[in-house]
Formats: structure tokens, C-alpha cells, sequence
């Protein structure tokens, strides 16, 4: 028991620095990466494997990252990547053109909020995003619901400035339609 | 002449320039059925940002606690690996088969999603069958299987008086052993 | 007929069909049986989203329980296996749990999940499902129990494996350090080929025409008490009857009882563990007499794809012995490095449950748990 004792200070004070670092950098950031890579991808397993997997690629780049403070945005961003890799590594493409989302059928005066039960809104949620291509429903969370400035979701997305002001306005306005044709 | 639909989304949310705002503004003061557009998407944006719901039927706390040990399973198998043959790493060695479930307690056809061990001619009476999906017993037209949901199997093989299922269970960790009799 | 009398009518209708669909809870119903002197109480039952249903005439008894049990004994029990019946008299009516692997002190409480589903004709009178003791292990490996499912010996075997693994991975966090420590973890972890097997025993199994027999290649352990002479089973097809293999007793003990590790490969060269072949002595096997391993049973086997194997060959290695004054003897550590088996025996319930440790908490967590016993 002696020798396994001695043992027991095996992790030097640096590595477990590191470790709780990791595992704080986890804890704070796990909840809201897997819902991002949920909304993009629509699937609970597939949205947990690419969620291990973000957070995989981003501690073992980890040196790369210059400034702790902006961890959050360079998550989203090697989240976002990731997630866009796989629907376009599986093919899973399943949305409709701006032309073919219609105009509402009602008037725009009520907001749809104001009459949509809980699990109706969760399933209209999931069904608008289907709509948008992959990048414009990147594009709509990391700006309308990460709040990321449009430069850094260009940055997150790989793309100009001009290309995700296009996503982003394109994913809002199908987004709209569809809400609007949804209301009772 | 009114704005394209698309400008007054970029409006809504801050993403013009600010000459391209500027214009706008100024027709948006005249025009009542473009402002209640922009407030549309202002309201939009704005729903969207609380969905912050998880999906239906997942235990939070269980699914963040297995992403968590798989992260620090891959991560220390990066640092494990070298020239030589990486081991294969279930990202969900422990996950919950509440698909498979699902199935299952839908009816009495099984392992839809597997192809089905047949049985063969010279097999008689029940049949016990150990498959990822669980250990499955057939007599007759008959079946039933054991399934363990809170665990995965880690381990299968036939026994002197049928099967034997090593699972580990996915809150405690600890190691159940089942023994599925096939008489 | 009045419309009254139809409303009724339908109104009974109705509710038999919810009766005979509608999953109730079978609470009330379940039984934990436990002798007077039993060293385990139980403290408590979450029968939870335990549920009944009827389908024909049997009831599916879907059993989502976690028990907790105190132990009463003065000593530390090691492990626990619970046999749970529905029914005796047909398949699908009885199971056991078995958990290895525990530490729990005299006075503390600990869990027993069962996840089982089990077949009961409707009409049987008497509680739907019993819970029975069939043994309980303790530290000092003294057992206690009526031992009919010979949980006593299976029991032991995981304790001694379990202690011989624990041993063995101090000496690796001693020798060789914590890095060392982890990658044996993750290579239990790891995902190991494993097939998936059919097995359907008694005297129905009949040998199809055109089997063959295949012989097995026995791999001799040093030091092992029985010595593997040969071994054969008839593979027809896909389908593998009646696997047997035949031992010497190079020990100056009677031995009551052994089981022989059984690996298959097939065409491509992919060995595989098909499973354990008991023994069949009628009586114990005396120093230098010869004894068979029989499994009386046919078995088909399929790859993880779900492909079927058909055995090309076959391995066989002792795994226990059980002899006649009770000890066991088990494969020495060193045996388990052999390279030819390294990959293919599967890890031991403690491995298995350090593994999870360190998976779950981490390598400080595993080396606390090392240093506890």
C-alpha cells in the first residue's frame, strides 16, 4: 500500500491546473454548444457525437487559442464547422428555396408567440429550421440566438461578410414565412 | 417603392450599413405596413433567442455527464496514440438503446434494425439469442426479449444453460451480470 | 336493445380492452423474498416503470427496479446474485442479476438494479414476479446462500479475478505510472470483436446432414490444474452442435468442476469468444483421470454486422476450476498477455468496472480506487 500511496501524488499541480481548466471550459460551455450543433444538425445522437467531438478538436488546439475570454466564440466556431462538415459528409440536405417559402397567409399584426403552446413551439422550431439550407441556419443561431457580431460569423462560417448578411437575411425571412403559415 | 423583404430582415437585426440604414429609416417613418414588418422579425429574432429548450425526452444531466467522459476518453486517446493501430473508441460506450427500446415495447417483431439471426432447421424448442440489442428468447411464435436500457453490453456469450450478459450501468457504473435461461 | 343498454354494453367493452392493453403497475404484486437469517435486508424497492401487460393468454412482466439492499453481516460482502421468477416452468420465466465487484461494509446500504422482462401465463395465481436470494459472497470468501443457480462458485471466480486484476494494475501504476495506468484503460474501453450468438439447448437439436468435424486446438496454460487433450464440435452450415473437449487432471486434487474458454475463428482469420463450455463429470475428477467439457447444445453465430460465421476453427482454454474441496483456481495474469489471447478474452467485471471509473471521473478517481483495497 506504501508504493501506491506515493502514487497518489502522481498528477503534478500544473497538469491538474490544466485539467480543471478543461473541465471548466466544458462545464460552462457543454449545454449551450450542444444545442447550436442540435439546431444545425436536428438529431440528439448525432448532435452529442459532434458535441464530443467540438469539444475534442478545441482542447487539443487548445494553444491556439490567444485569449481564454473569447473560448465561447471559438467554440461556436469549430462547432459550427463541424456540424457543417457532417450534413455535407452525409448528405443530409432538406430545405426549401426563398422563392418556395411562400408569402404569410395572414395578417402580420398578431405575433405568433402569443398563441403557440410549448411542445407545438419546440416542434415548430425544429421544423422551420429544416428549412434553411445548413449555413443559413448556422448563420440565424450564431447571430440571432450566440448574438455573434456578423464578423465573427463570417469568420465562424468561412465565408465574407457580404455571403453571411445573405444567409442571415434569407434564413430570417423563410423563417418568418414559416411562422406565419404556421399560425392557427 | 418598398424595400426588398430580405434589406428589412437585415434592418431588423443591425447587419446594413449605416447609409443603407440611414434610407431606410426614413421610409420606415412613412411606412406603416414595412415598419410592422421589421417588428415581425424584431419578435422573431427575439422568440428564437429564448428557445433555449432542450430537446423532448432527454435526461440532461446523464447525457451531459457520458459527453463529458467521452471528451475525456478522446482526449486522452489523442494522447495515447501514436504510429501504431488506434483502438476503435465507442463514442457511446454506455449510451441508452431508447431507440431499440422504443421498438421493441411497440410489438413483438424484433431487431428490425439488425439483421436477425434465422432459425435454422435443426434448432427445436426456444432459442436464446445475445445480440448488441440485447438477449432475446424465442419459443414458438414467441419472443421476448430482455433489454437493458440504463446499460450497455459489454460483454455476451453463451453460457451452459443459455446467455450471459455482462452490462454496465450508465448511472452507477456498476457490473450487472444476467443469465438468461434457455430451459 | 336500448341505448342505455348499448351505452353500457360499450361502456364494459371498453374497458376490457383498456384492461387487457392498458400497462398497469404490477407493484403490488412483486415479491422479495429473503430467508430470516439472509445477511442482506432489503431497505428498499423502486419498482419505478416496472410495468404488466397482457399479450394472449401470458403477462410480459417488464421489470425497471433498483433494490437496495443492507448488508447485516459482520463482514464485507463482495457480491450478491438475486434469482428473479416469474415462472418456473417454461423459458422466458426465470433470470438471474448477479453484481460482482462491490465493497459494501457491514451496516451500509447498496443498489441491485434488474432490468429483465419475463413471460408469466395469465392464470398462474400467486405474486407476478419473486425475488429470491441465491447468494451472497464475502470478503473472506465465505458464502452464504441455497447456491441453486451455483452463484457461489461464479461468484468466487469474480472476486479471485478481481483481485488478481486490481493487484496487477497497482503493479502497473508502480512499474510503469499513471500514463501506463491509462492506456490499459482504454484499451478495455476499447471496442473488442464480439459475436453474436444463438444458442438453443436439450435433446430436441438435432445435427443437420453434411456437418463436419472440427477439432479444436487446445491452448495449454502453465501451471493450470487440467491439462486440454482435444476437442471437436460438428459445424453444419452456419450452425455449431455440441462443442466438446476432453481434459486430463495433472493435480494431486479431485476436481469437481471446469469450464473451458471457447474461441472461433472464422474464414478470414477473425478469432472471436464464442462462449464457455461446462463441464459434464458425473462425478469428480480424480488426480490423472480424464474428463469432457460438453455444451449439449446448438449454436449459431454472427458477427457485429450481423453476418453469420461459420467456424473455420476452434480454441479452446481452460478458464476455471472448481475443485472438490472448494477452491478455485483461475488463469494467472500472465496468462491474460499472451498476445493470442490478449484481444479476445474479454475483460474481467472489475476491469470492466475500474474502466468505467476512469472513463467516468477520471485518472485520479481510478488510482483512489486502486489504493482503497
Amino acid at each position: 500500500m506504501a508504493a501506491v500511496a506515493s502514487m497518489g501524488e502522481a498528477l503534478e499541480p500544473a497538469l491538474q491546473g490544466a485539467l480543471e481548466w478543461e473541465d471548466r471550459l466544458v462545464a460552462e460551455n457543454l449545454r449551450r454548444i450542444f444545442l447550436l450543433i442540435y439546431r444545425i444538425v436536428g438529431n440528439v445522437p448525432d448532435a452529442q457525437d459532434l458535441t464530443q467531438e467540438t469539444f475534442i478538436k478545441a482542447l487539443q488546439r487548445r494553444e491556439q487559442l490567444r485569449d481564454a475570454e473569447r473560448a465561447a466564440h471559438w467554440l461556436s466556431r469549430i462547432a459550427t464547422n463541424t456540424a457543417l462538415d457532417f450534413l455535407r459528409r452525409h448528405g443530409r440536405l432538406n430545405w426549401c428555396e426563398l422563392e418556395e417559402a411562400g408569402e404569410p397567409l395572414v395578417s402580420p399584426l398578431e405575433s405568433p408567440e402569443e398563441r403557440i403552446l410549448e411542445a407545438e413551439r419546440r416542434q415548430w422550431l425544429e421544423e422551420a429550421l429544416q428549412t434553411l439550407t445548413p449555413r443559413e441556419r448556422a448563420a440565424l443561431i450564431l447571430r440571432d440566438v450566440e448574438d455573434l457580431p456578423a464578423e465573427e460569423v463570417a469568420r465562424c462560417l468561412n465565408c465574407s461578410k457580404a455571403t453571411v448578411r445573405s444567409h442571415i437575411a434569407n434564413a430570417r425571412v423563410k423563417f418568418r414565412r414559416f411562422l406565419a403559415k404556421r399560425r392557427p | 417603392m418598398h424595400p426588398r423583404e430580405t434589406e428589412l430582415a437585415l434592418y431588423a437585426g443591425g447587419e446594413l450599413a449605416w447609409w443603407r440604414r440611414w434610407r431606410l429609416s426614413r421610409h420606415l417613418a412613412r411606412c406603416e405596413s414595412c415598419r410592422m414588418q421589421v417588428e415581425e422579425f424584431g419578435r422573431g429574432r427575439q422568440w428564437l433567442r429564448e428557445q433555449d429548450e432542450l430537446p423532448p425526452g432527454i435526461n440532461w444531466s446523464r447525457l451531459a455527464a457520458e459527453m463529458k467522459a467521452n471528451i475525456r476518453l478522446g482526449l486522452a486517446a489523442g494522447e495515447c496514440v501514436g504510429p501504431v493501430r488506434q483502438p476503435p473508441l465507442r463514442w457511446r460506450p454506455a449510451a441508452l438503446v431508447l431507440p431499440v427500446l422504443l421498438l421493441v415495447l411497440a410489438g413483438w417483431v424484433l431487431q428490425i434494425w439488425h439483421p436477425p439471426l434465422r432459425r435454422p432447421a435443426g434448432m427445436r424448442g426456444p432459442v436464446v439469442t445475445a445480440t448488441a440489442a440485447g438477449v432475446e428468447l424465442r419459443q414458438g411464435g414467441a419472443v421476448l426479449t430482455l433489454l437493458h436500457p440504463h446499460a450497455s453490453d459489454v460483454g455476451r456469450f453463451a453460457s451452459g444453460e443459455g446467455v450471459r450478459v455482462r452490462y454496465v450501468d450508465a448511472e452507477t457504473g456498476m457490473v450487472t451480470i444476467s443469465h438468461v435461461y434457455a430451459q | 336493445m336500448s341505448m342505455r343498454s348499448k351505452l353500457v354494453i360499450a361502456a364494459w367493452v371498453a374497458a376490457s380492452v383498456w384492461a387487457q392493453n392498458e400497462a398497469q403497475r404490477p407493484a403490488s404484486s412483486l415479491k422479495v423474498n429473503f430467508p430470516k437469517d439472509s445477511p442482506v435486508a432489503l431497505v428498499g424497492a423502486d419498482w419505478g416503470e416496472s410495468q404488466q401487460s397482457a399479450r394472449g393468454s401470458a403477462l410480459v412482466l417488464d421489470l425497471r427496479t433498483s433494490l437496495t439492499l443492507r448488508n447485516l453481516a459482520p463482514r464485507a460482502i463482495r457480491g450478491v446474485t438475486l434469482l428473479v421468477v416469474a415462472q418456473a416452468m417454461t423459458p422466458g420465466g426465470k433470470a438471474s442479476v448477479s453484481v460482482p465487484g462491490l465493497d459494501v461494509k457491514p451496516g451500509e446500504t447498496f443498489p441491485v438494479r434488474i432490468d429483465l422482462r419475463l413471460l408469466r401465463p395469465s392464470s398462474t395465481p400467486g405474486p407476478l414476479v419473486e425475488v429470491e436470494l441465491d447468494g451472497v459472497l464475502f470478503d473472506d470468501l465465505s458464502f452464504y446462500g441455497p447456491n441453486r443457480l451455483n452463484s457461489r462458485r461464479l461468484m468466487t471466480v469474480w472476486e479471485l479475478e478481481a483481485r488478481r486484476d486490481r493487484q496487477y494494475y497497482r503493479q502497473v501504476l508502480e512499474t510503469a505510472g499513471a500514463e501506463a495506468l491509462r492506456r490499459h484503460m482504454l484499451e478495455i474501453l476499447a471496442e473488442r470483436p464480439r459475436l453474436d450468438v444463438q444458442v438453443s439447448r436439450g435433446r430436441a437439436t438435432a445435427v443437420a446432414p453434411g456437418g463436419r468435424s472440427v477439432e479444436f486446438a487446445c491452448l495449454q496454460l502453465p501451471g493450470a490444474p487440467l491439462e486440454l487433450l482435444r476437442g471437436e464440435a460438428v459445424v453444419s452450415g452456419s450452425e455449431t452442435f455440441t462443442p466438446k473437449v476432453e481434459v486430463r487432471n495433472r493435480s494431486n486434487r479431485p476436481v469437481r468442476y471446469f469450464e473451458v474458454a471457447w474461441l472461433v475463428r472464422d474464414r478470414f482469420g477473425r478469432q472471436y469468444l464464442a462462449g464457455a463450455i461446462p463441464a459434464a463429470p458425473e462425478r469428480p475428477l480424480d488426480p490423472g483421470g480424464r474428463g469432457l467439457a460438453l455444451q449439449q447444445a446448438s449454436l449459431r453465430f454472427a458477427s457485429g454486422s450481423g453476418q453469420p460465421l461459420t467456424p473455420e476453427s476452434m480454441s479452446g482454454v481452460l478458464a476455471q476450476v472448481e475443485f472438490a474441496d472448494g477452491e478455485i483456481w483461475i488463469p494467472d495474469r500472465s496468462v491474460l498477455e499472451d498476445p493470442r489471447l490478449r484481444r479476445l478474452l474479454p475483460p474481467s467485471a472489475e476491469e470492466q468496472r475500474l474502466a468505467e471509473i476512469y472513463r467516468r471521473h477520471g485518472l485520479a478517481a481510478l488510482i483512489e480506487e486502486l489504493k482503497k483495497r
